[in-house]
């Protein structure tokens, strides 16, 4: 049954074409998820919400396969597809989104539904909206709608309107709780992902009162204005909903770049601690500083082994900007970074991680996903320096794939926020760079031209 | 022994099928050199993706023509016209699948004449597949509407015939189970003295395919993929097909090699054949029957890998007791009824259910392995049962041994898998307590 190795090249060198993904112009390069995979994301895991994806089979299987099997690694808790069929196309679909809502309420017993339309019913132009708002009197819950066409955006809007309707729709005015914070935008439901932040928040005084929308309940939405201040987490998506909040419940926000690597933690810690004033910030001081004592003793052979490699960064705009922090402190020189969307305020976590971490290079970084063929081919080249280097992205990446024959890939496998975070990841570099296999697959996996660069020193 | 076939009747329910654009991407998937340019906004294409990267471990070949809100009212023709040119140019590939998504079809877009027009400027196979909406059909009509075109396209008449020369019909290359199949049928084929010429699709070359017409015999292995283009074939160049239930276990893999003999006149060598690899595998695979006899199963896949699968673990002495197809497959029904009646068991045919209704059944089953996807993977993690990865989406699983459903050397696979899940529990079963407890 055993393949030999010579088909096992042919059969792995037959993709050709993945040698030349870099200079497929942009204009038709699917690059990014759209705006439904983005509001089921953010309202799939939330507990005691049914989700109502009105739309063909194949957007449910898709969103259902990529945003939770692939992203977010659980399966959402309650979400259904009303199947459109070609009937529903031709005479209309109200009917039976009517039905689906009242079957959902029946079955279910939810504390809330979110209705989501995908392309087919916006192209018809369903009232939807109008539905929605005649069914709300007749529903016991609250009833959200998004219209999350994924002609009409991306990801990030798809969450941005989900959270800004569940601030309009679902939170409710609330007496202050003192020193609480709120999470917002943590769309992964992963505890391990948000376990170290809430760690240091309670070692410096601070309770965590709610993580939106990640495994909250709607009883927990409820009751988010109750916090002092929200601490801004996914700056793409999540900016709308603090500054709704900050309107309606009078909750301010602050926003900093994410907690990634030693750096750019204790940078977030001083930051919030230093609105909460007093002895928080006291507290803050020594907290940072037996935690980064902890995290540089942790990781030192790790960063010796690391010192000088070069290092891509691709991934979605806040863990963009923080990886360059985390892999600073690791001692990789990130030679370019990469993330999907472009947003105003990604841009200026850029700067201020740029300064924090105190680069004395500027990586080069590609923003816009409609690249000239100029700016792709001087990628190719800044990746051809890549050799020996590490290769962080997500599975969503295009370019990872050629590059396996000459990169480590690193997932975002968590927990890599915070210190503990960051002795993981360094541990985790550490350990993938070293496997003796690697020099085999850079053999046995076709390379691209003119990728066999010099070795790096000491290897 | 009794068969309860359910269908239900929800409005919205969460089901485990796919689209039909998605079933069209797979006929395409298996062709070597082919890519595959959607006319869809960018999540549809870049979702499919996504999910086999993670799949497959490989992003997979695929382009679209971003369509977005302004596109709906000047049309996306032009579009996908620029992408064609730009698809080619850069990638070069031998075959362009153009394939409709719901935007595409809903607006009216018409990509044949898109195809043919810009075909003249590119030697590069263009292949348009209309219809192809998610709301047309699900994933398995999908692939047959792009199969019949491609076959339409590629394949070249031909008089002359090779002499004992089969096609393999029914093959999705991205299941994870397809090359450990191919595998093993070509070695059966072989040793039978008969050379596949196409396996359709399945790391197949345009010559492959363009040359399948000089087959003698053409084979369904998965009747819902293969049934519709052995048809065609057979309409079309006068190739006659067989299609019976699928080459898994020793019963099933016994009659399918029969079965094909039977068309070539080679039954005394495939009675040799069958005696030798009997002898060699049923002495293992008893020993791992041990083990998994007794043992409550559901199945979830599509109909010919439920059958497959079905005929095995019977074989093993397992109970098939919830078994949920992912599309109709009413020939795959009725194989599943005739080994239900043979092998004593008595399922549950779940056909396209909701996935809360399948999690339920399982939990009120008492089952005990789970073949499936990702999907019952964490099902099966909650009720801290076994499961075994599959068919598609997997997630959790790697690619990296080429293992099967189907022939001989499968069975012993599998005997082997779900022995050494289950032989610990024998041999470590006195715990501290001094309690036997098996």
């Amino acid at each position: 049954m055993g393949e030999s190795l010579q088909a096992q090249k042919e059969r792995l060198g037959r993709f050709r074409y993945l040698d030349v993904w870099e200079e497929v112009p942009r204009t038709c390069w699917p690059y990014t998820v759209c705006k439904l995979y983005g509001a089921a994301r953010a309202l799939g895991h939330i507990r005691g919400n049914a989700v109502i994806i009105h739309a063909p089979r194949g957007c449910f299987s898709n969103v259902m396969n990529c945003a939770f099997f692939c992203i977010q690694r659980k399966p959402p808790y309650i979400m259904v597809s009303t199947q459109m069929d070609e009937r529903d196309v031709i005479y209309g679909s109200e009917e039976k989104l009517r039905k689906a809502v009242q079957e959902v309420e029946m079955r279910f017993k939810p504390d809330m539904i979110s209705v989501l339309t995908g392309c087919a019913p916006e192209i018809t132009g369903e009232n939807v909206a109008g539905l929605i708002e005649e069914m709300r009197s007749h529903v016991r819950c609250p009833l959200l709608y998004v219209p999350a066409a994924g002609h009409l955006g991306y990801q990030h809007e798809g969450v941005e309107e989900a959270l800004v309707a569940l601030v309009n729709q679902i939170m409710e005015p609330q007496e202050k709780k003192r020193r609480t914070v709120n999470l917002m935008g943590h769309l992964r439901p992963v505890i391990s992902c948000r376990l170290e932040e809430i760690r240091l928040l309670n070692k410096i005084g601070l309770e965590v009162n709610a993580v939106i929308p990640g495994d909250s309940t709607v009883e927990e939405i409820r009751r988010a204005p109750a916090a002092e201040l929200n601490v801004l987490r996914c700056e793409s998506s999540a900016e709308p909903a603090c500054q709704r909040m900050e309107e309606k419940f009078g909750v301010p926000y602050i926003a900093t770049p994410p907690p990634f690597g030693v750096t750019l933690t204790s940078r977030w810690l001083r930051k919030i601690a230093q609105f909460f004033g007093g002895d928080v910030e006291e507290r803050a001081e020594k907290v940072i500083e037996e935690e980064e004592k902890r995290a540089w003793a942790a990781t030192e052979e790790y960063r010796r082994f690391l010192k000088g490699r070069p290092c891509e960064i691709e991934a979605g705009p806040s863990r963009f900007v923080g990886m360059i922090g985390l892999a600073n402190d690791l001692g990789l020189k990130v030679l370019y970074s990469e993330t999907h969307t472009a947003h105003e305020r990604t841009e200026k976590y850029l700067r201020e991680v740029l300064e924090a971490c105190k680069l004395d290079y500027q990586p080069y970084t590609a923003r816009d996903p409609y690249l000239t063929p100029q700016q792709l081919s001087e990628i190719v080249r800044i990746k051809e320096r890549l050799r020996g280097g590490l290769t962080f992205c997500s599975d969503g990446n295009q370019s990872c794939v050629r590059d396996v024959a000459q990169q480590v890939i690193m997932g975002y496998e968590p927990p890599h926020e915070g210190y503990t975070g960051f002795i993981n990841f360094a541990r985790q570099c550490y350990v993938k760079r070293r496997t003796p296999l690697l020099r085999y697959i850079e053999d046995i996996l076709p390379n691209p031209p003119n990728a066999r660069l010099p070795p790096i020193k000491g290897e | 022994m009794s068969v309860n076939i359910e269908v239900d009747k929800y409005v919205a329910k969460r089901s485990i099928d796919h689209c039909a654009a998605f079933g069209a991407f797979r006929a395409f998937y298996g062709m070597n050199d082919a890519i595959v340019f959607f006319n869809s906004p960018f999540g549809c294409a870049f979702q499919i993706a996504l999910t086999f990267t993670r799949h497959a471990r490989r992003w997979p070949s695929i382009l679209s023509s971003l369509v977005m809100q302004p596109d709906l009212i000047f049309g996306t023709e032009e579009k996908v016209k620029e992408g064609l040119r730009v698809c080619y140019n850069s990638v070069k590939p031998s075959v362009i699948g153009l394939i409709a998504c719901c935007v595409s079809d809903t607006t009216g877009a018409d990509l044949a004449r898109v195809a043919s027009e810009v075909q003249q400027e590119t030697p590069a196979k263009i292949i348009a597949v209309e219809g192809t909406a998610g709301y047309r059909g699900d994933h398995v009509d999908g692939y047959n509407q792009a199969i019949l075109r491609i076959l339409d396209e590629l394949v070249k008449e031909s008089k002359e015939k090779i002499p004992k020369s089969v096609n393999l019909l029914g093959l999705v290359s991205d299941e994870r189970m397809t090359i450990g199949d191919v595998i093993e049928v070509k070695r059966l084929l072989n040793k039978l003295g008969v050379t596949v010429i196409c396996p359709l699709t399945h790391y197949t070359n345009v010559n492959e395919i363009a040359s399948s017409s000089k087959a003698e015999l053409n084979i369904v292995l998965n009747e819902e993929y293969g049934l519709k283009a052995a048809e065609f074939m057979q309409k079309r160049f006068g190739i006659p097909y067989i299609a019976t239930s699928p080459p898994a276990g020793l019963d099933g893999t016994s009659e399918w090699i029969r079965k094909v003999a039977e068309h070539f006149r080679l039954l005394d060598k495939a009675e040799e054949i069958i005696r030798e690899e009997t002898i060699e595998t049923y002495q293992r695979v008893y020993i791992g029957s041990l083990y998994a006899a007794g043992r409550n199963v559901a199945i979830v896949a599509d109909p010919s890998t439920a059958v497959a699968l079905t005929q095995l673990t019977a074989e093993l002495g397992m109970i098939p007791k919830i078994i949920a197809l992912k599309s109709n497959g009413t020939l795959s029904q009725d194989h599943i009824k005739t080994l239900a009646k043979r092998y004593d068991f008595s399922p549950r045919i779940m056909v396209k259910p909701d996935y809360y209704d399948l999690e339920e059944a399982i939990k009120s089953s008492n089952i005990e392995v789970i073949f499936g996807s990702t999907y019952e993977h964490w099902l099966a993690r909650k009720l801290k049962i076994t499961d075994f990865a599959v068919t598609y989406p997997i997630s959790h699983s790697l690619p990296i041994f080429e293992a099967g459903i189907f022939g001989y050397k499968n069975l012993r696979y599998w005997a082997q898998r779900i022995g050494d899940v289950f032989a610990p529990e024998y041999l470590f079963a006195e715990t501290i307590d001094g309690r036997y407890h098996i």
